[in-house]
């Protein structure tokens, strides 16, 4: 049997599983609270598997190999920025986030500045980043569907999205946890099963670096094989930013059972991921520079390629199987918050609740769904041209959302003074130079190659905030109280 | 050692873990327990 017949097989199965337990966890979706927020149950074991199933989308590994093969382990590899951005959630936002009782980001700048307007800017930034992310999971899901089922790019693009829409449309929060850990045992198995055969091509760790290092010189340096000082300065930043501005994370928080579960689940998350990666990025990112690279024409192909070359049929269609899963349960997060954004903040909150207009629940279940199923359609269109590397649309999303939420989250959350007007500013100014560089890296402009666009996207917000802070007018304590327990001074 | 230079290593590894651990003593010691609303 060849790679695709078992290929249908196991993808078959697995899709069987996952549909299960969205099916199983439709039936139990009776009120918004329930839908998008799992009705607040999970302890910290649930919550550390769903966090780091959401953390590691199809490109964490996919693309991981990709860049670790094509610039050097070290460079690629962020942990420092990782675990600081995880702490800025640890020590300023998990606790405040979930005792706010809110279900999303937009909740947030809405509730926290006392201002409708925040939260449907705030919905319309999140919808449309995670658009922009979608594109390079639904394009990571295609480039394994490819190999898995031997299938043309373009039907992997249709099936991927097809399948992404299907189960978040029907099942919810509850569905995207329950389908994110059986996601995150196939993403493991799937990772262990070449471990053996990778070790018996190449060697082990100190093996695997050492020669690395002598057919790419610098591989194992800080900078890599071929980033300078300020570049490497400028990627860190945008993790930093990437991972304290997590989308999939800080929605996450409010599912907790309380805010020191949310709070808690979060060092043991980010270690685990850093052990992850560092097999799933490093080790394997080494072996396939020395395995495959003479044998494709674009790096995101060298994981695919190399688990076909070095396992049978069955274990290649287990191992992209798992690989698969890690694509998707990044990608369910990503559409029910698309979601969530347009029926719960923009319609909900921002039109209806104001104008007294009263709508049953399953209303706005309703909207949700057609909304999930409206950005899965836009993503697949977006998708189909070829944008770069997966690693790099990922980073266009993070540059929108950073320079968008990072400032408003970091200061509104430690300061009860920060109003409406510089947030406003500042998550506008941002978004929009983000954005504009973005257009310009995409269009090949030389002003946009030498810095990250997250940089503008930040210094703009930055600049606006200060320069708007004379307009500055404290909430009310009503809006503050919610995250801040202590009475002003 | 372990097929990496040492500034590597302490970029890569040591810094990242020594966050990591702050958060782990915090939350396990530190933090203030406050159970659901």
């Amino acid at each position: 049997m060849t790679v695709s017949a078992y290929g249908i097989i196991v993808f078959g199965l697995y899709l069987l599983v996952i549909i299960a337990l969205g099916l199983i966890a439709a039936r139990q979706q009776n009120t918004t609270e329930d839908f998008w927020v799992a009705g607040r149950r999970f302890g910290v074991g649930v919550m550390i598997m769903a966090n780091m199933a959401a953390i590691m989308h199809g490109g964490s590994i996919l693309s991981g190999v990709a860049f670790a093969g094509r610039f050097g382990g070290i460079a690629i590899l962020p942990y420092i920025s990782f675990a600081l951005g995880v702490a800025c959630i640890y020590f300023f936002f998990a606790r405040k986030l979930r005792r706010s009782g809110g279900f999303t980001l937009p909740d947030y700048m809405g509730d926290r500045f006392n201002s409708n307007l925040l939260r449907g800017w705030s919905a319309l930034v999140v919808a449309v980043s995670c658009i922009v992310y979608l594109i390079a999971q639904i394009r990571g899901m295609a480039f394994i569907l490819e190999r898995l089922l031997e299938i043309p790019f373009f039907w992997g693009l249709v099936l991927g999205t097809v399948l992404f829409v299907a189960y978040v449309a029907l099942g919810g929060l509850l569905a995207v946890v329950w389908t994110n850990i059986a996601q995150f045992l196939f993403m493991w198995a799937g990772l262990i099963i070449i471990m053996p055969a990778v070790y018996e091509a190449v060697g082990g760790w100190t093996a695997v670096m050492t020669q690395v290092e002598a057919v790419a010189p610098g591989w194992t340096n800080v900078t890599g094989t071929e980033w300078s000082v300020g570049y490497l300065f400028s990627w860190y930043l945008v993790w930093l930013i990437a991972y304290a501005t997590r989308l999939e994370l800080i929605t996450k928080m409010y599912a907790a059972k309380s805010p020191s579960v949310a709070a808690r689940s979060l060092p043991w998350s980010i270690l685990l991921v850093m052990v992850f990666l560092l097999y799933g990025n490093i080790y394997l990112g080494g072996a396939a520079r020395l395995l495959v690279w003479d044998d494709i024409t674009s790096p995101d192909q060298a994981f695919p390629l190399m688990i076909v070359q070095l396992l049978g049929p069955g274990l290649a269609a287990l191992a992209l199987t798992g690989i698969a899963s890690a694509a998707m349960s990044t990608t369910d997060s990503l559409l029910l918050m698309s979601g969530s954004a347009v029926a719960h903040d923009l319609i909900r909150r921002c039109f209806h609740e104001p104008r007294g207009i009263k709508k049953d629940e399953t209303y706005y279940l309703r909207v949700s769904r057609y909304t999930i199923i409206a950005v899965g359609v836009l993503a697949f269109i977006c998708s189909i041209p070829d944008l770069g590397m997966i690693l790099r649309i990922v980073s266009f999303a993070i540059a929108i959302v950073g320079s968008a939420f990072f400032l408003p989250l970091l200061i509104g959350l430690t300061s009860r003074k920060l109003g409406t007007v510089p947030t406003l500013a500042s998550s506008i100014s941002g978004v929009v130079f983000a954005s504009i560089w973005i257009g310009g890296t995409l269009t090949g402009m030389s002003w946009a190659a030498s810095l990250h666009p997250i940089i503008p996207g930040l210094c703009a917000a930055a600049v606006a905030m200060i320069a708007t802070l004379p307009f500055n007018q404290t909430p009310p304590d009503a809006s503050i109280g919610k995250f801040f327990t202590r009475a002003l001074p | 050692m372990i097929g990496l230079p040492l500034t590597s290593v302490a970029v890569l590894l040591v810094a990242p873990l020594v966050v990591v651990a702050v958060m782990l003593i915090h939350a396990e010691w530190f933090a203030e327990d406050d159970s659901d609303e």
